[in-house]
């Protein structure tokens, strides 16, 4: 984001906020998420819609998306990436169906209130702040943005980590539904992310058409999956998704002249590349056409599908990192959102 | 972008949220509004299924593919005309689940599309196919591992259509001995997540 559309859409949400006093904690918290992003949320509307200014979307009521809207706005005026958008607006699918709940009676549990079901026993605010939708969205990022690697944590979790839910799994279902409704808005409020450049862009990482989604990246079966899977016939030629320099390229796994098999330990055949703060890496290639040290331009060949190491078929396994150092499992991100974010459309190009 | 593991639960918090008028109070803000007219699923909860877990009468549960594609597809279904509220669904679906996972099938359940689909009369039309993962553990004699793509579409009355909702539903099944009925794959967990790059 630049500079002044930064101060531009914090402007805005610090007007959004200021009838409940919040206009400093706006401002404050504005940064909280800029640090080590390379994409952030950027192209303010020219004012924050809430509620009434929506139509009906999908399954969901105007009101209901008025009140998403709100959500996503207030994230995007505090730099919360996208990521963070979803689990909020997921959070609220659960929590109150996306209405902006007063007290119910007796049959309210505890305390809770609005649109997140926040308790102001428990320091969230006022009644009356709680019930603006601005405040509660806000109160929610602060709390989401102190959870330590929220952006890599499963939207479950990263939402029980602010929420504390008595049924914590009950926040999973909503991640499809809420991913198309902020889509919808992101879209109608022009909240496009901007990604830092690098020369030459971003690249697929296999040739359109080449290659179908198979695994995703998440959790299923008591494991987590890093990265996400291309299936592609052997020898489909591998593509650096950006200009870097290659970082690590060589065989992880105990052999790479065989093929793999679910019993072989590591990633097999593998190129890690660094474009400057954003990592990637690309395993089980059949072979190599870099070496460590090399620059490489977007696009630029590296190596062919192949089903070296820990593998049962021919793909690739591509992960995104970042920040970068380190390529560990705590910088992974979501390879097809985040590629998305920077123009390349992976899930489009499936065939 | 992370993906969560769901054993389905419903909040009675929220539950009990979508109940009431309320009152309005402001912050400057939006007004509080009057949340949905609850279903009576919501509002009047299920009773917790006796041991042995529900059962589909003569079904076998012999093919733990197919008990995987029959959980999704009892999960993923509703129909506003016929059923009571959101809470039928996962009822459908603890039929083919093991007794710890059923017994959290049959919370109450909130739907935040639900009242809209209602205004609809609609009813969700689903796809169940099954999905290749390259990543899914060996099956062994006890437990088996699926993958289900399911494709949702609230589909209602005069030619009314919401989103279609694209799943991956992960299937860990174990296969139990249940008193006088014999051994069967059961559900014994799943995970959902969006198929990536779906809307």
């Amino acid at each position: 984001m630049t500079g002044s559309l930064k101060v531009a859409l914090g402007a805005a949400v610090t007007l959004l906020l200021a009838p409940c006093g919040l206009g400093l904690l706006a401002v404050t918290a504005l940064d909280a998420a800029g640090a080590g992003e390379l994409c952030t949320p950027a192209r303010p509307a020219a004012a924050p819609a809430g509620a009434g200014t929506w139509p009906a979307q999908g399954s969901w009521s105007a009101a209901q998306v008025g009140h998403a809207a709100t959500i996503v706005t207030v994230g995007a005026g505090l730099g919360v990436p996208r990521w963070g958008w979803v689990v909020a607006v997921a959070t609220a699918m659960q929590e109150s169906s996306l209405h902006n709940l007063g007290h119910l009676g007796n049959r309210n549990d505890h305390d809770s209130l609005g649109l997140f079901q926040q308790r102001p026993s428990q320091g969230w605010g006022t009644p009356a702040q709680i019930l603006d939708p601005a405040y509660a969205a806000t109160a929610f990022y602060r709390r989401l943005l102190q959870v330590p690697g929220w952006q890599q944590l499963p939207l479950t979790e990263a939402a029980q980590r602010v929420q504390r839910s008595a049924y914590p799994d009950a926040y999973a279902k909503w991640q499809a539904e809420a991913t198309a409704l902020v889509d919808v808005i992101a879209t109608g409020l022009h909240l496009v992310q901007d990604c830092a450049a690098v020369p030459g862009g971003w690249a697929l990482p296999l040739p359109a058409g080449s290659y179908s989604l198979s695994s995703p990246f998440g959790p299923r079966w008591n494991r987590f999956h890093f990265g996400q899977d291309l299936a592609a016939a052997a020898g489909t030629p591998i593509h650096a998704i950006a200009a870097g320099i290659v970082v690590a390229a060589g065989c992880t796994s105990p052999r790479c002249d065989i093929p793999g098999s679910p019993d072989m330990p590591g990633c097999g055949l593998t190129v890690k590349i660094d474009h400057g703060g954003v990592g990637s890496m690309y395993c089980h290639a059949l072979d190599l056409t870099v070496h460590t040290g090399q620059r490489v331009t977007a696009g630029q060949v590296i190596g062919h599908v192949g089903s070296t190491g820990h593998s049962t078929g021919n793909h690739l396994h591509l992960q995104i990192h970042r920040p970068i150092p380190p390529f560990t499992n705590a910088t992974a991100v979501e390879p097809v959102q985040w590629l998305r974010t920077a123009g390349v459309d992976i899930a489009g190009a499936a065939r | 972008m992370g993906i969560a593991t769901l054993t389905r639960s419903a909040a009675t918090n929220a539950a009990a949220a979508v109940a009431a008028l309320v009152a309005a109070v402001g912050c400057a803000g939006p007004a509080v509004e009057a949340p949905p007219e609850p279903s009576p699923a919501a509002s009047a909860p299920a009773s917790p299924p006796a041991a042995p877990p529900p059962g589909v009468p003569g079904y076998r549960y012999e093919d733990p593919a197919d008990v995987c594609h029959r959980f999704a597809a009892a999960l993923f279904s509703a129909d506003t005309t016929v059923d009571s509220g959101p809470a039928d669904a996962p009822l459908r679906a603890a039929g083919y689940a093991d007794a710890a996972l059923a017994a959290t099938l049959v919370r109450p359940t909130v739907d935040g599309r639900w009242p809209l689909w209602r205004e609809h009369r609609a009813r969700l039309h689903t796809q169940v196919s099954g999905h290749a993962d390259s990543e899914a553990p060996v099956d062994s004699t006890v437990a088996a591992y699926r993958a289900m793509l399911v494709a949702a579409t609230p589909v209602g009355d005069h030619g009314w259509r919401g989103w279609t909702q694209t799943t991956l539903l992960y299937c860990t099944l174990a296969h139990v001995t249940l008193a006088g009925v014999g051994a069967q794959w059961r559900m014994a967990g799943y995970t959902l997540a969006p198929l990536p790059g779906a809307p």
